[in-house]
């Protein structure tokens, strides 16, 4: 498609232009041009991909003519080279911006479009959208169709807002430090920036969960799957970095680590950006193999990263430390909750590094099962309550009053009698509960005040829901698998569920099978729920969707299974205990980010 | 106590701990560590009775049984060399066909079964397993997507 092309050419163009510093005057102008060059660029793909034109491989391997019109548009960043170029597209959105902001340094633009330069060139030389079939054909390979889902068509655009900010973050950071002009503007457009970037992760990840749990057949949401993991990582350097930077801003302190997360951050997303493109991993989220793509990547991270490091070792001496008294103990503890947050981090990247590493180097085929990073998880998780519980309580200045105490000593009992009225008497989730009325007995306690504090307070309740959750979840979880005839039933938690009957139908690029399942509690009938398993004859795949009954904070996720070919029918039945409590916290967790960007009126 | 005999003891405290949580962490990833097998590998190598450990191929045609009295299924793993029985119990994953790629965990047992305790059905773009992919290309079966 020639106007693609020609668009992402023009995008290179101006972004040279800026780099160079040829027109400095007018960087708003050439960023615009490059950012709706771009925008142009990915719109001639969806019109491609809409339309059905076969002419372009892209298109060929990746649609097909009964996909339906919502997914043949979201199909379009569900490849590798569509999703790159909407990762350029929004990388450039956070440039367009910075460039009309007059804050911003004109060094931190130039690095910048160095950045985007080397991401667009990537995109162009090695994975364009835009290479044409060389054969003409007049139909498609089609779409896999898991990937044929509402929460997955939407999660790769907000999950790249937010991996796309990281970019920002990094030379933001980078050229401010070299020239020593760390004040409070700095600090607060930072922070900022970390807390844009750490809403649109939040939400990302926590999407791309909720896709698995629907769509994978097994209830889980989270299965330290490479690529999660590799969207994880920079989430916990963000959220160590958003902790750094309110040091930074209330006692001029930890400027450091501040810098080094900034750097990290970034760091951490272009190998995101690696690991999901280089064909290393099985997994129905990485895209397929290709060794020339990888070595690209790698190369240009291993370029920022020894780069980023010496800049840093060059000039750091230039930054004393500005405040000379002595660290009070609550910025001691948020300095011991970034270490966490940087160990764990570690963890899990030692456990996703190293099968690449073996394959690499000792050509061997390793994995690094699950209850690794969940058992260290378990461990790691203590210590961050057990702050998010303390330190809050605790001012700037140090000292907790003996009033404070005692306003918050109901909380624990508070929190032990709801465990104990759920049946949920285990240590983290009384921890949990204790930090949810800890936060809500603070956010009420200073509701006249400060937003940031209304922000600590919903976000420190959402992980103390989220940990709740996940541990209720992990004990109290049951599973039953069952071959049912018409009308009969199988119990499980307090449920009885019935196979009412089956059913067959057609759709527009499928065909389904499909279970009418009633579910009764305590001898009244729930609901009826409709399992299906559905054929794609395009692809010659099936899929099973899976039918989920949520009752309050608990589902109950049945899946069809495989027939006798007679009058049985198999059933997985899985309960899932406050698992939508999970999905809660994130949104609170993403209410307190948008809570803590609102700035005071002064 | 001087505040430089304070300082020492925190610091060698700091090197304790982190020594004692990088060993701990060790501990726990060696045990998690699972190594992936082809069937000729499989066949050749000595691998232990009752380790965890992955293994992959196409699952052969016309090989698939069904026991529905005990709810397990049966089928043949090849790499076009080698085959190896594999024995699962439970409902089979969504993707899993004859004659497409697929990777079971679990361990192998006295008779030579492999007795899989999951079946992954994870693929990429193109519907294949990269492990199984570079078995099957390195045999000389490998048949990309056209």
């Amino acid at each position: 498609m020639f106007l693609g092309k020609i668009s992402l050419w023009i995008a290179l163009i101006c972004l040279l232009i800026q780099v160079s510093h040829c027109m400095p005057a007018k960087r708003r102008l050439v960023a615009a041009g490059a950012g709706l060059s771009l925008f142009i660029s990915l719109l001639s793909l969806v019109f491609a991909h809409v339309t059905n034109d076969f002419s372009l491989v892209n298109v060929f391997e990746h649609s097909h003519t009964s996909k339906p019109l919502f997914y043949k548009i979201t199909g379009v960043w569900g490849n590798h080279e569509g999703s790159m170029l909407l990762l350029v597209l929004l990388t450039a959105g956070y440039h367009v911006w910075a460039a009309f902001h007059k804050n911003i340094n004109q060094k931190v633009i130039q690095l910048h479009a160095l950045i985007l330069i080397a991401f667009l060139s990537f995109l162009m030389f090695t994975s364009s959208p835009f290479v044409a079939m060389d054969v003409v054909v007049t139909e498609g390979l089609g779409q896999n169709p898991l990937l044929q889902d509402v929460g997955l068509a939407i999660h790769p655009p907000l999950l790249y807002i937010g991996y796309a900010g990281l970019s920002l973050i990094f030379c933001y950071a980078i050229v401010e430090f070299v020239e020593n002009r760390l004040d409070e503007k700095w600090v607060e457009m930072q922070l900022r920036l970390a807390l844009f970037v750490w809403i649109f992760l939040t939400i990302g990840i926590s999407l791309g969960s909720w896709w698995a749990y629907r769509e994978l057949g097994w209830g889980g949401y989270w299965f330290w799957d490479p690529v999660e993991n590799v969207s994880l990582m920079p989430w916990l350097i963000c959220t160590a970095l958003i902790h750094s930077l309110l040091v930074l801003q209330a006692k001029r302190r930890l400027k450091s680590m501040t810098i080094i997360l900034s750097l990290t951050g970034f760091i951490l997303s272009l190998l995101g950006i690696f690991l999901v493109r280089s064909g290393i991993l099985t997994s129905v989220h990485a895209f397929a193999q290709d060794p020339g793509r990888g070595l690209y990547v790698l190369g240009f991270i291993a370029l920022v990263t020894i780069g980023s490091l010496a800049i840093y070792g060059k000039y750091s001496n230039i930054h004393r430390a500005t405040s000379s008294e002595r660290a009070c103990f609550r910025e001691i503890m948020i300095l011991l909750n970034n270490m966490l947050l940087i160990g764990f981090c570690a963890c899990v990247l030692l456990g996703t590094l190293y099968p690449l590493v073996m394959q690499m180097v000792l050509d061997e085929s390793v994995t690094v099962a699950a209850p690794y990073f969940s058992q260290m998880l378990q461990i790691f998780i203590f210590p961050f309550i057990i702050l998010a519980i303390g330190v809050p309580l605790v001012n700037w200045q140090g000292s907790v009053p003996v009033q404070t105490l005692l306003w918050y000593a109901p909380t624990l009992p508070i929190a032990g009698l709801i465990a104990w009225y759920n049946d949920q008497v285990y240590i983290l989730a009384i921890l949990g509960w204790w930090l949810v009325m800890l936060s809500a007995w603070q956010g009420i306690k200073h509701y006249k005040k400060w937003q940031r504090i209304w922000a600590m307070a919903l976000a420190h309740a959402g992980l103390g829901l989220m940990v709740v959750s996940m541990t209720v979840l992990a004990y109290q979880t049951k599973e039953t698998q069952v071959m049912l005839g018409y009308g009969e039933s199988i119990e499980i938690a307090r449920y009885k569920v019935t196979l009412d009957k089956m059913m067959v139908y057609m759709r527009h690029n499928y065909m389904l099978r499909e279970g009418v399942v009633s579910i009764y509690s305590e001898g009244q009938k729930q609901t009826v729920i409709h399992p299906q398993v559905r054929y794609y004859p395009v692809q010659q795949q099936n899929t099973t969707e899976a039918a989920i009954y949520r009752d309050g904070l608990s589902d109950l996720y049945v899946v069809l299974g495989q027939t006798n070919g007679a009058d049985s029918f198999g059933l997985r039945i899985y309960y899932r205990p406050m698992i939508n409590g999970i999905w809660l916290s994130v949104g609170m967790l993403v209410v307190a980010g948008i809570f803590a960007m609102i700035r005071k009126r002064k | 106590m001087k505040p430089k005999h304070q300082r020492l003891i925190l610091i060698l405290l700091g090197i304790f701990s982190l020594s004692v949580g990088v060993g701990v962490m060790l501990r726990y990833f060696n045990e998690q560590l699972i190594f992936y097998y082809s069937p000729a590998q499989l066949h050749a190598g000595h691998v232990k009775e009752g380790k965890v450990i992955r293994i992959g191929g196409l699952v052969k045609e016309q090989s698939v049984i069904h026991h529905e009295m005990s709810n397990t299924v049966e089928f043949v793993i090849t790499d076009g060399e080698q085959d190896v029985l594999i024995k699962y119990k439970g409902l089979l994953p969504n993707l899993f066909r004859e004659g497409q790629g697929m990777v079971a965990q679990g361990q192998m047992d006295s008779t030579g079964v492999f007795l899989a305790s999951s079946l992954l059905a994870k693929h990429d773009e193109n519907y294949m397993p990269p492990e199984v992919a570079k078995t099957l290309k390195e045999k000389g079966h490998w048949k990309p997507n056209n």
